[in-house]
């Protein structure tokens, strides 16, 4: 057995099956792909082609495979034609390993990713673990980017097209089992022998390359027809998903047709190129910067989180179930979930099953002992040795203190209260408690399980410990947490309040719901603003309004437009009655497509109008000037966790890089400045721009979420 | 006296006539569920719990050993160690005794001890025939010998069934048993049917006053939710004495007298006791219900009186405990049928009985039909066979806490020619 030098990313082990090379950055606990360690790999592969084994297997030493190309590298790139060249060196490391004269095997356990994966794929075999670690994909797209070392070509002629367009379109990552059966990996074992099986690939008959390429280029070029439809099918799919809003998808389906019609070596030039032209839009910079923004989210804040194995949960309503469900499925932890009526809880035990049932990846005996987590009671009992208790009751302060007594009296002194309150102080909540220290907000957004964001909200009297214990069990919910201080409307709700208000005055003033709401969706937005009302429910965004008025005045004065609504009985979906039409589903209520035309009456609405060229501009920056506001008042960390928060709690457009990012690197501090100005004297006091955006310009200073690129 | 074992606690499902409310959970289901609410009510985490005893009347050959099933699929530590038992009628009688001495014995110090049994969930069984020939085929090389195993077998082998129940060296199903006791015993149809009203009206009653609310728990029913089930759905509560004449005999179509409505129902259901020492609870917090002061278990020929075991195991758990069946407060026996009850009403009465069946000079007691069932028994709130024993318990002791009483005799018999009997004391 021989060893080459430490401090290369490469290892060269040989015995006697063959030789293993351990990928194993120095310094590093993952292993990332970018020139240094391509030089390394290259250094490697020409002291095995010295001496060449019988069969090579590459395997990491570290816990995962390969987690892709450095993100930094991209930040510190200075040109498109940098970042192409540094693409095609890659391609060609790419080419080394697929021309070696010895098979060579990638043995993959953990993330396989990016360029890890392009790696794997420019293999002669793969084999993967078969943990629920072991992920493979390629996202570069999430990243407003495409594939850059090969993955364009190469996969389309491993797993066929449509497989190949699917996973480079959307960025997902394969399980195992899914891996296996797209042909992605030639085999799957338990990660005791996968260096073995690796071995044992390696020494099938080698595969002729040159007549199974020909054999596989024909079969992608053989019919025009049908590779027209496909395309056509892909681009749709990704138009519906992101109207247009992101260019990287589109331009990896130009390239993935390049290296199907025009050959392997067009394809690779077309690839290299567009991975240049990408990284430098701003779309790839706003969700570079939202990556990385979003992987600080991980650092702890402040205090030393206590360990969670039990919680509880008081309302088994939409929220409660929802928490519940997270709870016990992706955390791992029991729940003793509380409603006063068995009927209530019935509904909640029906939700959770569905989430439950939703996760096919499960086995069943693995789903049905996720469900036996959750302990409903309609009693007190089993609350003693919870470490959190999450209250999800209806936003009624004095229902929260009733519940905040009753559980104090029973819970442990060092127990966490957390109430799921949109809008509610915490600092008025805790001013009933015994121990304010304990009281905090985890505010979590309908569908729990489907919404990414938790903002954890410190009042002025939460101790660190608990901001921290709240943190990590809201990771370990599977949740991008931030944390943010106490204040109305804390930051979610505050920046979300006076952009719904912005589409109510649109509609006061004659413009239709369904094209204000359609504006917003292509605009990038999840849901227009009226289908969100609806959703969230209209009493719960009046009340909201009132608390914010109450907190900064004549700013915050809402339109009477949604209070007219609710007086009229419109509470949205959960009574049926909207902005939208709905029917009966059971026990709940399902939309109709269309709008509830008896709205524009009830509202005293002429309908009819048109939808003026500034309106998505007035909602927008409603809501990033508030957000401006909030940073001033100290609500935020940083700007970084503002950005996280509108994109992944309230669905603003991620090619926008979120409110903050949108401002420093889109449409810049003065522009912005002279934007709201021109507003503020047009629709007024409204819009009068925040103190920290007059600062911000003033100074020249930024927010620091425009990394540099 | 801190070595005594405490019965800290008792939890039961409400119990459901087979194919009813509960059809929805399986004994797995139903065992978790109640083991689950169990350690909540007594704010344990699971870490707390040693050893989890089981049983199970109607056996499951995929899952044969349910104790460690329930703590796989339920929120407890997996490695809470768990065993299974079964002893017909008297299985939740024998896990709770089992448990005791382990307890006392210093080998564990927490268990949660109980029973659970699923009629809905019965396996249907097959010809003795096909399943031998099943087995061959599983081993069979080729697919030849295969078909010729096949092949051999008749159509009557193929016709699956349920359970009858019936004792193996007998025949004679529980029906046929009873009915053979109330013949020897001259029990009559009316005896029977005041008995069985009476059953129902004590448990309809208990459930009005809220007794039995501490101790049951609610189950939601999948797959809607919307099916609430708070209360045993086998207790008639505007039970009415004049209907139980209409019913015609099943066991003896002929010259029966035991119907539906004095036997107790196939059901569904499943009841668990947290169980430790005195000491153990006195260092948790915990206020125990009450403590196992003896018990006894016995048998006798089958053919004979099948259900006549109270009658034997009652006065040896009275010896035990040095008690006469005048000392004790409460009387909790298991009602299989009213025929059986009466008849063993009549044995512990009988000197004839004690002297040439038991070789005792003095036959066992008067019954006080005062302290006797007080909250009616299992032909009203029915009778998930392994269940039944942790259910009486955990009754028992409530009700003697209720009345402020000290003592209380539980008894059941089973299949077999098993008899079960046991001492409680309250705390």
């Amino acid at each position: 057995m021989t060893t080459t030098a430490t401090k290369s990313a490469f290892r060269v082990e040989r015995g006697e099956a063959g030789a293993v090379l351990w990928f194993d950055v120095p310094d590093s606990s993952v292993n990332v792909f970018r020139p240094d360690v391509e030089d390394d790999l290259e250094a490697a592969l020409t002291e095995l082609d010295a001496e060449p084994p019988t069969a090579l297997v590459i395997a990491s030493a570290k816990e995962s495979f390969c987690v892709g190309a450095d993100v930094d590298m991209l930040r510190e790139a200075e040109s498109s034609e940098q970042l192409s060249s540094l693409s095609r060196s890659a391609q060609q490391a790419m080419d080394r390993v697929a021309a070696l004269d010895f098979p060579m095997v990638a043995a993959i356990e953990g993330d396989c990713l990016g360029a890890g994966l392009e790696l794997a794929l420019a293999c002669d075999y793969r084999v993967a673990a078969d943990t629920p670690s072991t992920r493979l994909g390629l996202p570069e797209v999430q990243l407003g980017l495409i594939p850059g070392a090969g993955g364009t070509v190469r996969l389309p002629r491993l797993i066929g097209i449509e497989d190949a367009l699917d996973m480079i379109l959307t960025g997902k990552r394969l399980r195992p089992d899914r891996a296996k059966k797209k042909g992605l990996v030639d085999d799957l074992v338990h990660p005791a022998v996968l260096i073995e099986t690796a071995f044992e690939l390696a020494g099938k008959k080698r595969r002729d390359r040159s007549v199974l390429d020909k054999a596989r280029s024909l079969a992608l070029t053989g019919n025009p027809v049908g590779r027209r439809i496909v395309f056509s099918k892909a681009r749709g799919s990704v138009m519906e998903r992101t109207h247009g809003n992101m260019p990287a998808p589109l331009r990896a389906i130009d390239v993935i047709r390049t290296g199907v019609a025009d050959g392997f070596e067009a394809g690779l030039r077309a690839e290299s190129d567009a991975f240049g032209e990408l990284a430098f839009t701003p779309e790839a910079r706003a969700l570079i910067h939202l990556f990385g923004a979003r992987s600080r989210t991980k650092d702890p804040v402040i205090g030393t989180p206590r360990p969670v194995s039990k919680v509880g949960v008081i309302g088994a309503g939409l929220m409660g179930a929802g928490i519940t469900a997270v709870t016990v499925a992706d955390a791992g932890v029991p729940v003793r979930l509380r409603d006063l009526e068995w009927e209530a809880l019935g509904a909640g035990m029906r939700d959770i099953r569905d989430e439950v049932e939703g996760r096919r990846h499960l086995r069943p005996p693995e789903r049905k002992e996720i469900l036996a987590r959750v302990l409903p009671t309609t009693g007190a009992t089993g609350f003693a040795d919870v470490d959190v208790v999450i209250e999800a009751v209806v936003e009624k302060i004095d229902v929260k203190h009733q519940v905040l007594a009753e559980m104090e009296s029973i819970i442990d002194p060092e127990a966490l209260f957390a109430t799921n309150t949109s809008s509610i102080p915490i600092v008025d909540i805790a001013a009933k408690a015994e121990h304010p220290g304990r009281v905090l907000g985890m505010h979590y957004f309908s569908p729990v399980p489907q919404v990414p964001l938790l903002e954890v909200v410190a009042g002025p009297q939460t101790n660190p410990d608990a901001v921290a214990t709240a943190v990590q069990l809201g990771s370990r919910q599977g949740k991008t947490v931030i944390v943010v201080n106490d204040g109305p409307g804390f930051y979610t709700s505050r920046i979300l309040a006076p952009y719904l208000d912005e589409a109510a005055r649109l509609l006061a003033e004659g413009a239709p719901i369904e094209k204000i709401d359609r504006l917003m969706t292509e605009f990038g937005f999840p849901l227009g603003p009226f289908r969100l009302l609806d959703e969230v429910g209209l009493d719960i965004g009046v009340e909201i309004s009132e608390i914010l008025q109450k907190g900064f005045g004549d700013r915050m004065e809402p339109n009477p437009l949604l209070e007219s609504m609710v007086e009229a009985g419109r509470f949205g979906k959960k009574n049926g009655s909207g902005f939208y039409r709905y029917e009966r589903d059971g026990e709940d209520w399902k939309r109709v497509d269309e709008v509830d035309e008896s709205v524009y009456e009830a509202v005293g609405v002429e309908p009819g109008g048109t939808v003026p060229d500034d309106a998505a501009d007035r909602m927008l920056l409603r809501m990033v000037n508030e957000a401006l506001y909030a940073f001033g008042d100290d609500i935020l960390a940083t700007a970084s966790d503002g950005d996280i928060g509108a994109v992944f709690g309230l669905g603003f457009p991620a090619h926008l890089g979120g409110p903050f990012h949108h401002v420093e690197i889109q449409r810049g501090v003065s522009r912005t400045l002279a934007d709201l100005e021109d507003f503020a004297a047009r629709y007024g006091f409204r819009f009068q721009p925040a103190p920290a955006l007059a600062e911000a310009a003033r100074s020249g200073a930024g927010f620091g979420t425009g990394e540099a690129m | 006296m801190n070595d005594r074992v405490a019965i800290v606690d008792g939890v039961r499902t409400p119990f459901a006539k087979r194919g009813g409310a509960l059809a929805p959970f399986d004994a797995v289901d139903l065992g978790t569920s109640v083991v689950g609410e169990l350690v909540e009510r007594n704010g344990l985490s699971g870490t707390e719990i040693d050893q989890v005893v089981f049983g199970r009347v109607i056996l499951d050959v995929e899952r044969p050993n349910i104790a460690r099933e329930i703590v796989l699929n339920s929120h407890l530590p997996d490695d809470v160690e768990a065993y299974s038992v079964s002893e017909a009628c008297i299985t939740s009688y024998r896990t709770t005794v089992n448990a005791a001495a382990s307890i006392a014995g210093g080998n564990v110090d927490v268990v949660v001890a109980g029973g659970v049994d699923t009629l809905s969930h019965a396996p249907v069984v097959v010809s003795d025939n096909l399943q031998v020939t099943l087995n061959k085929v599983a081993d069979a090389r080729s697919i030849g010998d295969r078909a010729r195993l096949l092949a051999e077998l008749r159509p009557g082998d193929l016709v699956p069934r349920s359970p009858d129940l019936e004792e193996p060296t007998t025949g004679e199903t529980m029906g046929e048993a009873a009915e053979r006791m109330a013949k020897i015993n001259g029990i009559g149809r009316d005896e029977q049917d005041d008995f069985a009203h009476r059953s129902h009206s004590l448990a309809a009653q208990a459930w009005e006053r809220g007794d039995f609310d501490d101790e049951v728990m609610t189950l939601v029913a999948p797959p809607d939710y919307t099916e609430i089930i708070a209360r045993d759905r086998t207790v008639r509560y505007d039970t009415d004495r004049r209907e139980y004449r209409k019913l015609s005999p099943v066991f003896d179509r002929k010259h029966g007298t035991l119907t539906a409505g004095n036997s107790t129902p196939l059901t569904d259901g499943a009841a668990a006791l947290l169980m430790m020492s005195e000491a153990r609870a006195l260092d948790m917090g915990l206020e125990p219900l009450g403590y196992l002061r003896s018990s006894a278990f016995t048998a006798v020929d089958p053919s004979d009186q099948l259900l006549i075991g109270p009658v034997y195991a009652t006065p040896v758990a009275l010896d035990r405990a040095g008690l006469k069946l005048g000392d004790v407060d409460l009387i909790d026996m298991h009602e299989a049928f009213a025929a059986q009850m009466l008849a063993v009403i009549k044995s512990f009465e009988s000197e004839d009985f004690a002297r040439s069946k038991m070789g005792r000079p003095e036959p066992i007691g008067e019954i006080d039909w005062n302290i006797l069932n007080v909250n009616g028994g299992s032909i009203a709130i029915g009778h998930p066979f392994a269940a039944t024993g942790a259910r009486q318990i955990s009754q028992t002791l409530r009700e003697l806490r209720r009345r402020d009483e000290e003592v209380a005799l539980l008894t059941a018999c089973a299949a077999g020619g098993l008899g079960a009997a046991m001492v409680l004391e309250a705390a």
